[in-house]
């Protein structure tokens, strides 16, 4: 055998060796459909939240630019850190979502805690995987008294992927917060929040 | 090639043949794969579901609306708010739970026991002590416990309910009175603010004076109450408007954020739930004054409200 023959043998072997763990593969997936979903789905991008902030204040001496400018990262920071614990961490749901329910104010955690399912992944959480983030957004009104930022109204929206065992599916939610502010940050007052459904 | 033999060309060709094979298998797999997941995209994981809560306040709240002649400099009426004389006063109880309450109003000229002097008008209380003594005086005509107060003058009822964008009144006569202004027909209208306070302030030509003018005072508190539900319902961001508007028209000694949860109950409450009754009085005279003497209905009526009953 000359050595050009040697180097063809040892390519075919190694192209033979390749097809069959190709067919391995396959028998893998066929049998669990899990690991083709965890392997085909996209790797989970950053969430980015736009937010669009007005401000409102008494009528003399207030600068509603400045004081908008002033209070959007806080309510940017707000918005994230609710929909990561609403709907990026799956793990939520098997604590029944304290985190999430400590960011209402105490008179309406009670309706929250009934309400979770339109507030976050709810229920859905404990069979999904991961949660791939898409648009989110939020549109606020701040009110100023003292110079602080006292209140505001959150209009949020947010599209998202959740990865299951049975596949991945569409996540939504179109809320609207009446935030106030207490000593230790925004809590949400009062929301009417849907989930789920059409664009 | 030329020097190929029969046995070099036949691996050759054994060797293509894997190769393409080998590559078919993997293109077969790709596609396979892709095709579970758009499969997998079809799955519902999120079921719609829709929720909505305001705060669920505890127990009966109340406080006093309280409508000062003074500190109104538009109006060229001098002094502070807190300083005045009170024209208007609403005893406002709300039930929470039952999501329902009553507003009482008291007639400016009732002649009623005020904590440390003597009798008089109930209107002179908040120019004799400010509001702590108008509360003082209401809780002990009543025996009701007053939480919280909001106080305002004619300047803050008129750019209050011109910043919001007037308010819709039940005008329930056709009232002419050149002394406050006031010229409606009877009906629900929308009034700016010059209008709400001339319905509020006119008693002549009305059928009981000041008792009739306390119900009106009434009517555009609960007129009030409905437009900002009407315009929260709409607009979610109204909320901060009115927020903003009576923070620089309404002096109030609660906390910003018990304001914000009475306020987003408030959006909760049909004002059709809020009894709008005026403590019954007669006109009588008390020296050269005139005055209005509440009447054994008026005791029954703060024992019944004592007691939760609102009707």
């Amino acid at each position: 055998m000359s050595a050009r023959i040697k180097v063809l043998c040892v390519l075919l072997a190694g192209v033979a060796l390749l097809a069959a763990g190709c067919s391995s593969g396959k028998k893998q997936k066929d049998q669990s459909p899990a690991t083709t979903a965890q392997a085909t789905a996209p790797a989970a991008g950053p969430l980015q939240v736009t937010v669009s902030t007005t401000a409102r204040g008494p009528e003399q001496g207030f600068d509603a630019g400045k004081a908008a400018k002033q209070v959007s990262p806080d309510i940017q920071k707000f918005v994230s850190r609710y929909l990561t614990v609403a709907f990026l961490e799956p793990a939520q749901a098997r604590s029944g979502y304290k985190d999430l329910l400590a960011m209402f104010d105490t008179p309406v955690r009670a309706s929250a805690t009934k309400q979770l399912d339109s507030l976050s992944l709810g229920s859905a959480g404990t069979q999904v995987k991961a949660v791939r983030p898409g648009k989110a957004s939020a549109r606020a009104v701040v009110l100023f008294a003292g110079g602080h930022p006292t209140a505001a109204t959150v209009n949020i929206s947010f599209d998202g992927t959740a990865d299951a065992e049975q596949g991945s599916g569409p996540l939504r939610l179109r809320s609207v917060f009446q935030l106030l502010r207490a000593q230790s940050g925004w809590r949400i007052a009062a929301y009417d929040s849907n989930t789920g459904g059409q664009n | 090639m030329a020097a190929t033999t029969p046995r070099r060309r036949a691996l050759l060709i054994v060797g293509a043949l894997v190769l393409v094979t080998a590559l078919a298998s993997s293109l077969a797999l790709t596609v396979g794969s892709r095709s579970t997941a758009h499969a997998q995209n079809a799955v519902t994981i999120q079921r719609a579901h829709s929720g909505k809560a305001a705060p669920n306040l505890k127990g009966r709240i109340t406080f006093l609306v309280i409508g000062s002649d003074s500190g109104a400099p538009k109006f060229g009426r001098g002094g502070t708010a807190a300083g005045g004389r009170a024209d208007s006063i609403h005893l406002v109880v709300l039930d929470t739970a039952k999501h329902r309450g009553v507003s009482i109003g008291f007639p400016r000229d009732s002649y009623v026991p005020i904590p440390g002097h003597g009798t008089d008008k109930i209107n002179a209380a908040m120019s004799s002590g400010g509001p702590p003594l108008l509360i003082s005086t209401i809780e002990r005509l009543t025996g009701i416990h007053v939480d919280y107060y909001a106080l305002t003058s004619f300047d803050g009822l008129t750019d209050l309910v011109n910043k919001v964008g007037g308010v819709t009144v039940g005008v329930d006569m056709n009232l002419v009175d050149s002394f406050s202004g006031a010229n409606f027909r009877k009906g629900i209208q929308k009034l700016n603010g010059g209008q709400a306070l001339a319905y509020s302030r006119a008693r002549h030509g009305t059928p009981q004076g000041d008792l009739t003018r306390s119900k009106h005072q009434g009517q555009v508190l609960l007129g009030g109450l409905k437009t900002f539900q009407q315009q929260v319902a709409s607009d979610p961001t109204q909320v901060m408007k009115w927020l903003a508007v009576m923070h620089d028209e309404v002096q109030v000694n609660l906390p910003f954020t018990e304001t914000l949860r009475l306020a987003l109950y408030a959006t909760t409450i049909s004002p059709g739930r809020i009894n709008n009754l005026v403590a019954p009085g007669v006109p009588g005279s008390a020296g050269a004054a005139s005055v209005v003497r509440l009447q054994p209905a008026a005791f029954s009526l703060f024992s019944r409200v004592r007691n939760g009953a609102f009707g």
